[in-house]
C-alpha cells in the first residue's frame, strides 16, 4: 500500500511549496486548502500521515484533529505552526509538532517517523 | 430637668402671690358690702377664673418641659453631628466649635475656640482659604472649597468646607458659619484611581505593541516559512542533473514572490500604525498642565516628591493636539520620577521636586520642566533622543524619541538643557492666534 502524505493548509504559497519539496524528495503527497475538505474526504483507505496547520480560517488544526478522532481515523498528524505556544492537550493527538519556517532536514525526518509510525499502527490492527 | 419643673411649683405659686400683693387696687375692693346673690356669682367666677388658670398653668409647663427637651436634642445634634461646625468672626477667629469640630483636628475644644482657623490650615492650602473666606464676607452666599488641615498632632487630613456668613443683627459683625467634612479617605481613593488609570493607560498601550507584534510576526511567518522551503528546492534541483533550468527558474520567481509578499504585509502593518494625525485645535496649555500634571502626582507623592506647578496665567492659547502633548509631558515626568529616585538611591538623598513651568517665548508658548535628579551631561544630552539610547536600567529608549516626534509634529520642538544640578527639558509650542 503506499503512503501518501497529506498537506492541510490554507496558505497556497506554503502548500504548494511543501508539495513540491517532498515530491522532490519523493513522497506521495495531496494538498487541501482547508480542513472540512480534508475531514470529509478522509476514510479508512487513506494511509500515511497529516501536516496539519494550527491556524486556519475554518476549522484549525485542533478542530480537524479531533473530528478525525471522531470518525476512528488514526492517520499519524504532524503540527505544522508559526506560533510557538502549543498546550499539551494540543499535543496529545499529534506526533509532532514543526514551527514555520521549517527546517528541510527537521521536517523529512518527521515525515518519516510519522510514517512509520502509520505502517506500525496498520501492522498492529 | 422635667423633674426640677414639678419641684419649683410651691415655690413659684408663693412667688407670684407676694407679687401679686404688690399690684396697685388688688384687696382694696370691699366685698362684704355685696348682695349675698352678688357675692354668690362671684365666687363663682374666680372658681371659673381658678380653674382656667390651672390649665393655662399646666399647659405652659409642658411647654417648657418640651423647650428643654428640644434643646437637650439640638445641644446633641449641634455637638455630636457627623460633619464639625466652626463659627468665626471677622477676622478668622474661632467663636463657637462642636465636638466633632475639635475631634476632626485632634485637640481639645476649649482650646480651640479663640484660636485663628488659619492656624490650622496646612500651609500648601493657605491661599485656597484666604480667598475661600473672601469670598464668603463678600458674597453672603455659600461657599465652598477643598483643603488640607493640620492636626494637633502633625499629620494633616483633607477637608471640604462649606462656608455662609450671617449677622444677627444689623448693627452686628458678621460672622461665618462653617461646615467641615473630612473627606480624606475620598481622596486617598481618588488618587489611588487617578494612579491606577495612569498605569491602566500605560498597560493598554504595552498591550497593543504586543498584539501588533504578534500579528507581525505571524502574518511574516508564512511567506518566510515559502521561502525557505523554496531555497530548499532551489538546493535540490541544482544537485540533479541534467540541471532542470526552467523548474529553478520557476523556483526563484517563487522566492520573489514570497519576499514581496513579505514586504507588503510590512507595509501594511506600516500603514495601520501611522494613523491619521489628529487635528490641532487651540488649547489652554495651562489647564493641560494642570491636568496631566494631577496624573502622575500620586505616584510622584508615593515617591516623595512635589510637584510644583509656575504657570504664566496671560499665556494665550497654543495650537496642538491635546493627547500628544499629554503623552509627551507624561513621558518628561516619568523621567524626571525616575531620575531622582535614582539619584536617591545614589545619595541618599530623601525627598525631590519636580517644577513645571510655562511661559511666553514669542510666538511660541515654552514648557520646561525641572527635576532634581542628577541631570545630564552634554555628552548625554546629545544622544537623548536617539531611539533605544536610554540611561536607565530597564529603559526601552524609546519615550523621549516619542515625545519629540508627537511635539515636531504640532511644528514644535523638545530639547534637553545639559546642566550640572538637576535634570532641565524644555519643549515649545506655537500659540493659537
Amino acid at each position: 500500500m503506499t503512503q501518501t502524505v497529506f498537506i492541510v493548509d490554507d496558505d497556497k504559497s506554503i502548500r504548494e511549496a511543501l508539495q513540491l519539496l517532498l515530491e522532490i524528495f519523493g513522497f506521495k503527497v495531496k494538498a487541501y486548502a482547508d480542513g472540512g475538505a480534508f475531514v470529509a474526504d478522509c476514510d479508512e483507505s487513506f494511509a500515511g500521515c497529516v501536516l496539519l496547520d494550527m491556524a486556519m480560517t475554518g476549522l484549525d488544526g485542533a478542530e480537524v484533529l479531533a473530528q478525525l478522532a471522531a470518525k476512528g481515523i488514526r492517520l499519524p498528524v504532524i503540527f505544522f505552526s508559526g506560533h510557538g505556544n502549543i498546550d499539551d492537550a494540543m499535543l496529545a493527538g499529534a506526533v509532532a509538532f514543526l514551527h514555520k519556517p521549517v527546517n528541510k532536514d527537521e521536517l523529512l525526518a518527521c515525515v518519516n517517523k510519522a510514517l512509520a509510525l502509520d505502517l506500525k499502527r496498520r501492522a498492529e490492527d | 430637668m422635667v423633674r426640677k419643673v414639678r419641684n419649683d411649683k410651691a415655690d413659684v405659686s408663693q412667688s407670684l402671690r407676694e407679687q401679686a400683693r404688690q399690684v396697685p387696687g388688688v384687696n382694696q375692693n370691699d366685698v362684704t358690702a355685696l348682695p349675698a346673690e352678688d357675692l354668690k356669682t362671684l365666687v363663682h367666677e374666680l372658681d371659673f377664673h381658678r380653674a382656667e388658670l390651672e390649665i393655662q398653668n399646666e399647659e405652659l409647663r409642658q411647654a417648657q418641659v418640651e423647650l428643654a427637651q428640644a434643646l437637650d436634642r439640638y445641644y446633641e445634634l449641634y455637638e455630636f453631628s457627623p460633619v464639625g461646625y466652626i463659627t468665626l468672626n471677622n477676622d478668622g477667629q474661632i467663636t463657637a466649635a462642636n465636638q466633632t469640630a475639635a475631634r476632626m483636628l485632634g485637640i481639645k475644644r476649649q482650646a480651640l475656640v479663640g484660636e485663628n482657623l488659619s492656624k490650622c490650615i496646612a500651609q500648601r492650602s493657605q491661599d485656597v482659604f484666604y480667598l475661600h473666606r473672601q469670598a464668603v464676607f463678600s458674597s453672603k452666599l455659600k461657599q465652598s472649597c477643598e483643603l488640607d488641615m493640620l492636626k494637633e498632632d502633625g499629620t494633616t487630613l483633607s477637608v471640604r468646607l462649606e462656608s455662609v456668613a450671617f449677622a444677627q443683627e444689623q448693627e452686628q459683625q458678621p460672622q461665618c458659619q462653617m461646615i467641615l467634612v473630612d473627606i480624606t479617605e475620598q481622596k486617598t481613593a481618588e488618587q489611588l484611581s487617578d494612579q491606577h488609570l495612569e498605569e491602566a493607560a500605560h498597560l493598554q498601550r504595552t498591550m497593543m505593541v504586543n498584539e501588533l507584534a504578534t500579528g507581525l510576526a505571524h502574518e511574516l511567518n508564512q511567506p518566510l516559512a515559502a521561502i525557505a522551503m523554496m531555497a530548499d528546492i532551489g538546493e535540490v534541483l541544482l544537485a540533479q542533473s541534467p540541471l532542470d533550468r526552467c523548474q529553478l527558474q520557476e523556483n526563484l520567481q517563487q522566492i520573489n514572490k514570497q519576499a514581496l509578499r513579505g514586504g507588503a504585509i510590512i507595509r501594511g502593518m506600516m500603514a495601520l500604525v501611522k494613523k491619521k494625525p489628529l487635528e490641532s485645535v487651540a488649547l489652554d496649555l495651562n489647564a493641560l498642565l494642570s491636568t496631566t500634571c494631577a496624573l502622575v502626582r500620586s505616584k510622584a507623592e508615593s515617591s516623595h516628591i512635589t510637584i510644583s506647578l509656575e504657570l504664566d496665567m496671560t499665556l494665550p492659547p497654543v495650537k496642538a493636539v491635546g493627547v500628544y502633548v499629554e503623552q509627551a509631558l507624561l513621558n518628561l515626568l516619568r523621567n524626571a520620577i525616575d531620575a531622582i529616585d535614582e539619584t536617591r538611591a545614589n545619595s541618599g538623598q530623601i525627598s525631590g521636586q519636580i517644577s513645571i513651568e510655562s511661559s511666553r517665548q514669542q510666538n511660541m508658548a515654552r514648557v520646561t520642566v525641572h527635576d532634581s535628579g542628577s541631570g545630564v551631561n552634554e555628552q548625554v544630552a546629545k544622544r537623548l533622543f536617539e531611539s533605544f539610547f536610554s540611561t536607565k536600567e530597564q529603559g526601552l529608549g524609546i519615550g523621549l524619541t516619542i515625545s519629540l516626534n508627537l511635539i515636531q509634529s504640532l511644528g514644535g520642538r523638545l530639547w534637553a538643557e545639559p546642566q550640572q544640578r538637576g535634570g532641565v527639558f524644555h519643549f515649545e509650542l506655537p500659540l493659537a492666534s
